[in-house]
């Protein structure tokens, strides 16, 4: 018999792996292995196939636990297979699996009652990505508050500094995963949602905003002074007068997102 | 702050049972206390670190700052018909500018083909065609990080057909004839041996003793029809008794308890690293013992 060639070999074991349970290894694979153990040949390649996806299972439940916790085991394996099979892993840390499981969900939600699935992997997925991001050194308020004229000042924010909105409360869902408060009682709502991520001491930290702190927090994130995102929301959320935006700004410098300050 | 036993090791000269364990993120909590341990060293999987800027680094620099640390890759695919990727390996590198570790070490497998990573360690032909290829590979490996590496021998449940090598034959002359050393893991020996129906005695003693710069012990699961590589147990006795016999012949290589599923707590996977420790002693007596030549990394 003529030997593939190790590229050929490898091609051919990668297709295997992939493939659904029922499907039978490529015939010249199969003559191209020996079996270890008691195995047969497709035995001992369905050990790899099998094991590419129980790995690729447990990268994506450590990541979605919450989205996992919602649609129970039978329904997160087979999302999870069914993803891993249409979506090939092409990064080398298993960590890193599952950028588009979000976006799959929109597409492919089972559960026409629980809509918010894929918001809340969208959220479970930057709260992964702010997990990794290097902490930063927040500026102090002191510095802060000793700036004058406050109005002109621009924020530069530490790389965990994420604002995140859904349609849904998909954070309230998120704080219960894990708990038996699925059954029974309302565990997400209908009701759009706006928060903010940062890191402070190596922590992850979620805060819910009004939409007009989002507003704000958004173009103070894009660059603008403090006069121009005060401005751009003015007219959509006269609520914040003087004194709301005090307690604002007093909350954000708490936060020590900020990294650094300009003025101009 | 405790004192600990082996702070000398922050030289990284091996003189005694150099005992290690893997950096597990399940055991992050209770590290962080910096308690007083037994092991001497710790093993840290490259992949975790290697883009990551958040807690994982900052406690593998925690550990580096109190231990020696081994960089231990999962997914450089050394043996891969498509070439090693530059991106891996210039993070590879940076990670090992950061930490400065005693070792960098891989498997010697492929881990899938683009655009399929199958984050496996898979196996490959003792084949002339996969021996210059390696050969390539460690050359390329060790010409960007500036030092040597070491491969380790993998857990396989085919065979390739189309080898011209036996597996010990094969890792002999990777090491031989590209300049990297080994990692033995003993315990995939074992399951090779039983899986493929060889005598792990043979393939012990045929490798050279200068070769081997690192060991590796696990736990196995016994499948019935066959033996799968899990990680999940303690170590086996049939994989103690190769180890015995192996640490006959080099006294001073640093060795690894790997645990990686159902991880227990870390003072019972301090337990089983001393295990080997005991093994080691009955070989060289105590750990600081004069007699034992030291063997500066």
């Amino acid at each position: 018999m003529v030997m593939p060639t190790l590229k050929q070999y490898q091609r051919w074991f990668c297709e295997a792996a992939r493939q659904e349970d029922q499907e039978l290894p490529n015939s010249q694979l199969i003559s191209a292995v020996s079996a270890g153990g008691k195995l047969s040949q497709t035995e001992a390649l369905d050990v790899y196939r099998t094991g590419h996806i129980v790995r690729l299972t447990e990268a994506l439940g450590e990541t979605f636990e919450a989205v996992w916790w919602v649609a129970g085991d039978n329904a997160f394996f087979q999302l999870a297979k069914d993803y891993i099979l249409s979506h090939p892993s092409s990064v080398y840390n298993l960590s890193a699996y599952g950028d588009r499981f979000p976006d799959f969900l929109a597409q492919n939600n089972p559960f026409p009652d629980l809509p918010f699935l894929s918001e809340l992997a969208r959220f479970e997925w930057l709260f992964k990505e702010t997990f990794h991001v290097r902490q930063h050194e927040a500026v102090s308020s002191q510095a802060i508050i000793a700036m004058e004229p406050m109005e002109i000042l621009r924020f530069s924010f530490g790389p965990s500094a994420h604002l995140f909105s859904s349609p849904y409360t998909v954070y309230e869902t998120w704080k219960l995963r894990g708990t038996d408060q699925k059954d029974g009682t309302e565990f997400w709502k209908d009701q759009a949602e706006y928060l903010f991520l940062y890191k402070k001491h190596h922590q992850i930290f979620v805060n819910t905003l009004q939409y007009s702190e989002y507003k704000i927090l958004s173009a103070l994130l894009s660059g603008a002074s403090i006069e121009e995102s005060v401005s751009s929301v003015a007219a959509q959320c006269p609520e914040m007068d003087q004194p709301r935006l005090q307690v604002f700004f007093q909350l954000l410098v708490y936060t020590g997102s900020i990294e650094k300050i300009f003025t101009g | 702050m405790s004192p600990k036993p082996c702070d000398h090791h922050k030289e990284t000269q091996f003189s005694c049972a150099d005992i290690g364990v893997g950096l597990r993120p399940t055991h992050y909590p209770y590290l962080e206390t910096r308690p007083p341990t037994r092991v001497r060293w710790f093993e840290a999987i490259s992949e975790n670190y290697m883009d990551s800027e958040g807690r994982p680094l900052a406690m593998l620099e925690l550990i580096r700052s109190d231990y020696p640390v081994a960089l231990h890759g999962v997914s450089l695919s050394i043996a891969s018909a498509e070439g090693l990727r530059p991106h891996y390996l210039a993070q590879l590198k940076k990670l090992t500018d950061r930490i400065e570790p005693f070792l960098v070490s891989d498997h010697l497998c492929w881990t899938g083909l683009n655009p399929s990573n199958l984050h496996d360690l898979l196996p490959i032909p003792f084949s002339e065609e996969a021996l210059q290829l390696i050969l390539k590979h460690v050359d390329q490996v060790q010409t960007t990080l500036g030092r040597q590496i070491l491969l380790e021998n993998v857990s396989t449940y085919i065979q390739p057909r189309g080898s011209v090598y036996t597996e010990w034959e094969f890792l002999t002359a990777v090491a031989t004839q590209s300049g990297c050393r080994l990692l033995l893991d003993v315990n995939n020996l074992y399951v090779n041996a039983r899986n493929h129906h060889f005598d792990p005695m043979i393939f012990l003693d045929a490798i050279p003793a200068h070769l081997i710069g690192q060991v590796h012990l696990a736990g196995y699961t016994d499948m019935g029809t066959y033996l799968f590589d899990t990680h999940s147990r303690p170590v086996y006795p049939p994989v103690w008794e190769l180890f015995e016999h192996l640490i006959g012949r080099i006294p001073n290589v640093p060795i690894l308890i790997e645990w990686d599923e159902d991880i227990p707590d870390f003072p019972i996977l301090e337990q089983e690293a001393l295990k080997a420790a005991q093994i080691w002693e009955t070989h060289y007596g105590h750990a600081d013992s004069e007699a034992v030549p030291t063997m500066v990394l």
